[in-house]
Formats: C-alpha cells, structure tokens, sequence
C-alpha cells in the first residue's frame, strides 16, 4: 500500500496535466421528481448528491489550476490536497458515500443525518447517525432487498463518481486532474471490503460500540457497511431484532463484526474484496484516457475498464466500453449480475451529446435479466429494462437548463435509488467554467 | 459508515500476556506489514528476538546508541526494559513503529515493527530489523557507554 500511494503521488506529477483543449464544466440538478416530491425533507436524492459533488471537485479543481497558473506554478499539490482533505467536507466523497446510504432510507421517509455535515476532520470513520432501531426493523421486514442495498450504497457512489468523472474526461474533455480521486475511491472501496473481511472489523466495530454507549441517536444506521451487507444477504429473513441487545442494554446490536458470520459469509466477503479489484483494470488510472483506432477510414477513439459492485443480490461484473468518433460518443457498458446460484446477463448503452438543431440530447438503454425479487436465492431472473432521454438548450454561453425522463422496470441499476419500477423527472443547469 | 481505509488499516493487534506478565507488544493484525517475536501468530509475521549482550542493561544501552544514529529514526520512549521508536520513509514521509521489549523469562530482547499505515510493506519491516540487528550485534560493547 505504501508502494501503492507512493505511485499515485508520482503518477499525479507525471501525468496531471491540463491541456489547452480541455474544458470544465458543473452540473446542478435542481429538482428530482419524485424522490424530492415525495419526501422534500430527504434532499439530495442519489443524482443530485453525485452530481453536486461531481461539480464541487470540478470547479474547485478549475479554480485551483488557474490560480496557480497566475503564478507560472504547477496545481498538482494543491489539488491532490483539496481532494485529501474533501474527505472531511460537505460535498466530498465520503459525504457522497453517506447520502446515497441516507437515500435509500430517505424514499421511504426514514430520517437520518450525514455526520460529514460536521466536519470531522481527520476522522478514521464517519456516520449515519440519527436513525431510528423500529425504522430500520420496518425497512428489513418490507423491502429486505432495500435494506442489503442500504449496506453496499455508499460503496456504489464511490464507484460510480469515479464512473462519472471517467465519462466526462472521455467525452467531454474535461481536465484529466483526477488521479488521486479515482485512486483514492477505488482503493478505499477495495479497503473497506478487505477490512471488512478481517479480524480489524471485529476490533474497529467493538471500540465504536463502546464510545456511542446507550445513546442511540449517536450510532451509525450500521456498522461497517459490508459485515453488514453480507449478513444480510444470506438472512433476508431473519427479523431486525434477531441481531440482540447492544451491548449497554439499550436498543439493538445493529453492527455485524466479522465473528457474526458463518464461514460461507466470511469467504464471500473475502471473495468480493478480491473482486473490487476488478475496478484497477481501467486505463483512466493512469491517465489513458483515449486509445485511438481507424475504423471505415475514420479515427475513433475508444476506452474500456472493468467494474465490480457489491448489489442487493450478490455481485455485478461489468465490462465500460467508451467509444468516439467525430460525430458519435457512445458509452456501454457489459453486464453479468451474480447471486448465490446464477448468473444473468445485462447491456447499457448510451448515446451522448448528439445534435439536435440547438439542443444537446442523449439517450439511454438498458436491458437485464437480475435475480427475482433481488434475491441472493432466486434461481430464476426476471427481465427488465431502463430507457432515458435527457434534452439540453443552450440559453447563454455557458449556461444550459436540461432535463431528463427516466423510467425503468424493477431492477438495481447504480444511481437510481428504486429497486421497484420507477418514472423520474430531472431538472437541473450546467454551467460552463472556461 | 465510512471507513477511511488509508488511516485505519494496519492499526489492529492485541496486547499479549506471556504468564502474568503483559508483554506491550502487540500481535501482529492480518496485514503483511508488521513483524514481531512473538510466537502467537503466524509464521509469516515471526521474527528472532535478538540476543542479549553481556547484560540487559548493556544491550538496551547498545540498541539505544544504534537507534539513535539509524537513519530518520526517533527515539519517542526509552524506559527500563523497553523502546519505542518511529522509523519515518524518505520521501512519502510514511511513519513505522519499532519496538523493543526486555523478556526477563526467555533473556531475550523482543522486537515489533510495523507501518501505521497501508496494505504491504513489501518487506521494509522486516529489512529493517535485520538491519538493526546487524548494527546491534556489530556494535563494540564499549558503545554502550557512548
């Protein structure tokens, strides 16, 4: 590991640069229908959070580099420290990690709160706080597929900012200062899972218990979110209460420790922190962010990364394949989603940034075949699908309003909080920095 | 929950009893970036305590001047029996502790390193040791009264 961030320190000053062409931009959504109709005290839902933050490291990435160009200096430090340091801060990735955690109880109403609201600095965990025990016994008896996602979501938003960030520096050109971020999220989510998968997760969870006592309110929603997600995969059944008495007598024991698992559950969390190391076969890592090839006569350049993600069923395997040429981006990407007894197949394209007279529009597919009902046990799949379309006017320069509709079938797709069908509706700006 | 891996990974152990005696070194955690003389874990994390020389009092004189002139090493608590030092990498600034302990029963000098930091060491600890025990059993025993 030492190695490992020694690498990524150098490979910043070797690698970061920010060419003449590159160019930045933000992206607010503003409102998201219906999570926001539904449940306004729950702000942000997944997409905004992921965006905003998406936006803040942009823009303060963009503001960095030409402070430091005033002064004829290399950004690379200082960007590499804000990023260090946003770890801490509101709209940050660990912030982003616990709203997407907040999210999936905030579409059913449950209340909750971001303890990064704080700013705990140089805190070696973080949590959700202010969660009720009979809440998360409702949302474990109702939608036990929810309540495993609630675990692995703030996983998935590590993952899928460095996806996003991914698309726009292919894409959208967008300044290829990112390394310390990609790096830091993949190899935390492989961290957290491999701690998670030792003896450390016993000892970390056991010093947290004993700091909250009986105060309730103080106690994160659960623990070490993948002791958790894989207890409750395999015991989709079992009942809230069944985890016992915290151990000062007041409320449930919510938090898993390794020794809670059987040796199936420890080998399969082992199994996924080997995994997650799938998400290091990506080529923007090391700032590759274009390979280019002829086509037909025609250049067009492309990508590709693995991804791995723990889900509400299992595991998902996936192949990201960027492809541009001088009129087309598309992006797909190749799925197998995995349970405990099968596999089943998915593929998600999308066309970005396509003409139309003044709008910018894009449009997206999806077509899978995920476990029934989300189960780890389901031997049978069930088909479902997404399609999204997003139209985008320029109304000055550098400001567009856009908006996307989205439905999908019952499924898990990253990012979109409803594992039942679904019909959004999003509005949001981008503003354009340089 | 976060979990902020790059700070808390490496930190686990638990504090041993040899008899009635608690020994402060502490085992080694699941993560290959930590040595120890202490038989209790696995093999892979084991290491040979060093030798007493002359008397205890000469050899924790002796490891006391090695120490202090190892490089980028800082003594940070040197009490009857005991050492703890920080070894601190040249560039990255990385920080390691190294520790010695007096086992009266066995007339041994147990020895602990590990990073408080990260995955792999990729073998510094254990380099380091079998540098200082080197420097220690090299050293005239008359550097024990430097």
């Amino acid at each position: 590991m030492k190695r490992l961030i020694g690498c990524l320190i150098a490979s910043s000053f070797l690698f970061c640069s920010n060419s003449a062409l590159s160019q930045s931009q933000i992206d607010i959504p503003l409102i998201d229908a219906p999570y926001n109709a539904d449940h306004p005290e729950q702000w942000p839902s997944m997409n905004q959070s992921l965006h905003w933050v998406r936006s803040t490291y942009a823009a303060a990435h963009h503001g960095l580099t030409q402070w430091r160009d005033e002064k004829g200096k290399n950004p690379t430090m200082w960007i590499i420290g804000f990023d260090f340091m946003m770890t801490w801060f509101p709209l940050g990735s660990s912030w982003l990690h616990e709203e997407w955690h907040r999210a999936v109880m905030g579409q059913y109403g449950i209340d909750s709160y971001d303890e990064v609201n704080d700013i705990p600095l140089f805190a070696e965990t973080i949590s959700v706080s202010h969660v009720k025990d009979e809440d998360l016994a409702w949302l474990k008896a109702n939608h036990p597929a929810d309540f495993v996602r609630l675990s692995s979501a703030g996983l998935e938003a590590q993952n899928e900012l460095n996806f996003l960030v991914e698309q726009d520096q292919f894409f959208k050109d967008s300044p290829t200062d990112n390394l310390f971020l990609l790096w830091s999220n993949y190899i935390n989510n492989w961290g957290y899972l491999d701690a998670c998968a030792s003896e450390d997760s016993t000892k970390i969870t056991k010093e947290l218990q004993d700091a909250e006592g009986a105060n309730i309110s103080k106690r994160d929603f659960t623990g070490l979110d993948c002791n958790a997600w894989v207890y409750d995969l395999f015991r989709p059944q079992e009942a809230y209460a069944d985890r016992g008495l915290h151990p000062s007598g007041t409320g449930v024991r919510r938090y898993r420790t390794f020794e809670d698992l059987t040796q199936e559950e420890k080998d399969y969390l082992t199994k996924q922190s080997r995994l997650s190391l799938l998400n290091l076969v990506n080529p923007f890592l090391i700032n590759r962010v274009h390979f280019s090839a002829q086509f037909e006569g025609r250049q067009v350049l492309w990508n590709a990364s693995l991804r791995h993600h723990i889900t509400p069923f299992g595991y998902n395997l996936g192949v990201n394949v960027f492809l541009r040429s001088a009129d087309t981006k598309l992006l797909c990407t190749l799925n197998s989603f995995h349970n405990k007894v099968s596999v089943s197949p998915g593929v998600d394209c999308q066309l970005k940034d396509m003409k139309l007279n003044a709008f910018t529009w894009e449009a997206r597919t999806a077509l899978w075949a995920q476990p029934k009902d989300q189960s780890f046990y389901a031997e049978k799949s069930e088909l479902g699908g997404l399609l999204s379309t997003r139209i985008q006017y320029p109304y000055t320069e550098r400001l567009a309003p856009y908006l996307t509709l989205e439905m999908k079938t019952k499924g898990w797709v990253p990012g979109n909080v409803y594992l039942d069908e679904s019909v959004s509706a999003r509005t949001g700006l981008v503003y354009q920095l340089d | 929950m976060v979990l902020l891996c790059l700070l808390v990974l490496g930190k686990a152990g638990a504090t041993v009893m040899h008899g009635t005696e608690v020994i402060p070194l502490k085992e080694c955690g699941s993560k290959p970036n930590c040595v120890v003389s202490l038989g209790a874990g696995k093999e892979s994390f084991y290491i040979e305590p060093f030798p007493i020389r002359e008397n205890p009092q000469v050899s924790f004189k002796i490891l006391t001047s090695v120490l202090n002139n190892y490089k980028r090493t800082k003594i940070v608590k040197n009490s009857e029996g005991y050492i703890h030092a920080t070894c601190t990498s040249l560039i990255f600034r990385f920080v390691d502790d190294v520790e010695f302990y007096l086992d009266k029963v066995r007339r041994k000098i147990l020895v602990r390193s590990a990073s408080r930091v990260g995955y792999s060491d990729f073998g510094v600890n254990r380099n380091r040791v079998e540098e200082l025990r080197k420097l220690y059993l090299e050293a005239p025993l008359d550097q024990s009264d430097q």
